[in-house]
């Protein structure tokens, strides 16, 4: 009787929302040719990369499979703190609403977007060992019955990894820490080796192909008996989910959603982060200080407000500067690895610059403050720029001397990316709605290519970053590309400013 | 003055004088031009034919001493989704007080003048529309200000709170500020206004 409804209710959905059988196969082809045209060439260069002399020496060193550890542990406590924004159990808003309003046990009636969610990361993770493992099988280190292990313990992951998402989602109070407390376990892990064998992503990191330690079947054993706890636990974490928190996170994801498809990626980005609830009792705000310690505090104390945000921007920030300083050493993809790291510090300078971003709006609107609004923009930079000096420096000094570099250029080059992070989070706030005119047709022998100006415009400031890091990789060299991208960012900011009434 | 754009006039051709501590309540329909003169005089849009002053000199928003002057709540201010009621109205009175004491003096007196006191922990997303629209009138009446403009100050709130309202604004123009309001509520407009000014539409 309950399946029934549930049937009934989708079917409902599905028919006022489906698509004809020619939509259907229109999908299909489109979906064809962007894995021919695009797919296709950017598993080619994956694995042009990967087989490439600098590929080779990642994955053939003594640190792969710890890394794999590390990557796997970093996936797990990211579903987690994922869920307390949007977790995997989700469905569209009135769907949800109808659903969850009924009696319908919620471990039926969500089981089907989870075990999709599940699925997808499944398969992506499970494409990535694979990936890797032909490549280390190709090099001769390994045999074939490697890539099927490593592909299962691959999918494993991502597996156990929708359901640590669920987690989040069901459990957002507890996520926090428990995501902290992996991360802490994955650190101390692969400083102390007995530790290893208790930890299950390290056993995901033992059958990476030709690892040193754990070779066997135990290790799968083990990946394999999680994922099963894991899935067993769904139906469970399914019931406990409560129906305020779920609606509320379907309305937000909905509104992002929207906002995304208008290429408005800041409001997107506001749509979907969580309110803050805790610390209201701090006072951000003491009067009678120096402006500048006012308003540092106050950015500290709203930051400190959303707890989760501030961890994930901190440890993003501290990977950025990890990247940043193996990008300048030998024998590492440069590129890729500078410009992963420019776009990760873009994400984190992001989540630290909530001031910057209302400074920006009352600079755009009617007078509020007692100061002017170039000096409330710089007052408010300086909380963004103080954690990433703070947090990138170091990061960066300590990862060059991990890797016996010298220490200088590193830090020299996170500080300027540090810089150039929050220059390039102002020049974001100010950018304003899209201009009209970037939808006009633009006629070419290769069709309406309309659609290029808006994306570019609203991808610029990650475009810029991750052309920030990239030339600081190349500064040993010549410094002209880097002076270039921070000359192109000052003028984008002093033209915003001047527009932004 | 007038002001048109693109052959539409959003206000026709007016004239208006007021000398400080009086209360002038704008009344008109809509499309009249009530928010068109209050931007106008607030510096945030030009008159197409003729001028505006504010106590003898022209409006230049990018002038400290107008915005001084002049402060203005036409549509709500943008509020910080990770600040307090009280953090808001602390910041911005820090902003234009050094005084610790008369900061704190003010945002108290302001919090108890919108009946806001009993919600001073709570964060914006956490608030009624009536409730935002206390908070955004505490923003604007805890700074200083010789003219203050305020557009329907009195949209989605009680009987109560208009009254709250009204007392505030004739407290401030005691103490001798000039407040131009524009407002669609008789009360408002008879517990305040010195003076009522009809704006008529151009079409």
């Amino acid at each position: 009787m309950r399946d029934r409804r549930l049937a009934a209710a989708q079917s409902i959905w599905r028919s006022r929302r489906g698509r004809s059988p020619g939509e259907r196969a229109f999908l299909l082809y489109a979906l064809g040719l962007v894995l021919l045209i695009v797919g296709a060439p950017v598993l080619r260069a994956l694995w042009s990369t990967m087989t490439g002399p600098a590929g080779t020496v990642l994955l053939l060193s003594a640190q792969a499979a710890d890394a794999t550890s590390f990557a796997v542990a970093a996936l797990w406590a990211g579903g987690l703190l994922a869920g307390r924004t949007r977790g995997p159990a989700l469905l569209p808003t009135f769907l949800l609403h109808a659903l969850t309003g009924s009696d319908i046990r919620r471990s039926r009636a969500l089981l089907r977007p989870v075990l999709q969610a599940a699925l997808a990361a499944a398969s992506l993770c499970a494409g990535a060992a694979v990936l890797a493992a032909v490549a280390v099988v190709r090099l001769g280190q390994a045999g074939p019955v490697a890539v099927v292990v490593f592909g299962l313990a691959g999918a494993a992951a991502g597996a156990v990894a929708v359901v640590l998402w669920l987690v989040g989602q069901a459990h957002p109070r507890a996520a926090v820490p428990i995501a902290a407390s992996l991360v802490v376990l994955a650190v101390l892990g692969a400083a102390i080796s007995p530790a290893q064998v208790a930890l299950p992503w390290m056993w995901v990191g033992a059958l990476y192909p030709g690892a040193a330690w754990g070779a066997g079947v135990l290790p799968l054993v083990g990946v394999l008996a999680i994922t099963a706890a894991g899935a067993g636990a769904v139906p469970h974490l399914l019931s406990r989910l409560p129906g305020t928190r779920l609606l509320e996170q379907a309305v937000r994801w909905e509104r992002a959603v929207a906002f995304s498809s208008a290429l408005d990626l800041r409001s997107a980005r506001a749509a979907i982060a969580v309110p803050p609830r805790w610390g209201r009792g701090l006072r951000a705000v003491r009067p009678g200080r120096r402006l500048w310690v006012m308003f540092l505090v106050r950015d500290a104390i709203a930051q400190v407000r959303t707890p989760g945000r501030l961890l994930g921007a901190v440890a993003a920030t501290a990977l950025t500067g990890v990247l940043l300083t193996a990008s300048l050493s030998p024998g590492v993809p440069t590129v890729l690895t500078a410009g992963v790291a420019g776009l990760v510090v873009h994400g984190a300078s992001g989540s630290l610059s909530a001031g910057l971003q209302h400074a920006a709006d009352v600079a755009s609107d009617d007078p509020l403050y007692g100061v002017g609004d170039r000096h409330l923009v710089t007052l408010h930079a300086l909380f963004p720029l103080a954690v990433l000096l703070l947090v990138l420096v170091p990061a960066a000094f300590g990862a060059a001397l991990m890797r016996g570099a010298p220490p200088g250029i590193a830090m020299a080059s996170a500080g300027a990316l540090a810089v150039l992070a929050v220059a390039l989070q102002a020049v974001g706030a100010l950018k304003g709605p899209l201009p009209p005119g970037l939808l006009t047709p633009v006629d070419t022998p290769a069709g309406d290519v309309s659609v290029v100006l808006p994306i570019v415009w609203a991808c610029g400031e990650p475009v810029l970053a991750v052309l920030g890091a990239v030339s600081l990789a190349a500064v040993p060299v010549t410094p002209l590309p880097f002076l270039l991208v921070a000359a192109w960012t000052g003028t984008l900011l002093l033209v915003r400013w001047g527009r932004r009434r | 003055m007038s002001v048109t754009a693109h052959r539409s006039t959003l206000l026709a051709p007016t004239s208006l004088h007021v000398g400080p501590g009086r209360i002038v309540a704008l009344r008109g329909e809509n499309g009249s031009g009530k928010t068109t003169l209050l931007r106008t005089i607030a510096g945030r849009a030009r008159p197409t034919t003729g001028s505006v002053t504010v106590a003898g000199r022209s409006v230049d928003e990018r002038d400290p001493g107008f915005r001084r002057r002049v402060a203005a709540l036409i549509g709500l201010p943008p509020l910080a989704p990770d600040l307090t009621v009280i953090d808001h109205v602390t910041l911005v009175s820090s902003t234009w007080e050094r005084d610790a004491g008369a900061v704190e003096s003010a945002t108290s007196g302001v919090l108890d003048g919108f009946g806001l006191s009993g919600l001073s922990s709570r964060f914006p997303h956490e608030l009624s529309s009536g409730q935002t629209q206390l908070l955004a009138l505490a923003l604007v009446f805890v700074r200083p200000f010789d003219v203050l403009l305020l557009d329907e100050p009195e949209q989605r709130l009680d009987p109560g709170r208009v009254d709250l309202l009204a007392r505030a604004m004739r407290a401030r123009c005691t103490a001798g500020a000039t407040i131009i309001a524009a407002t669609h509520s008789e009360v408002l407009a008879r517990a305040t206004a010195d003076v009522t000014v009809a704006l008529t539409s151009a079409s």
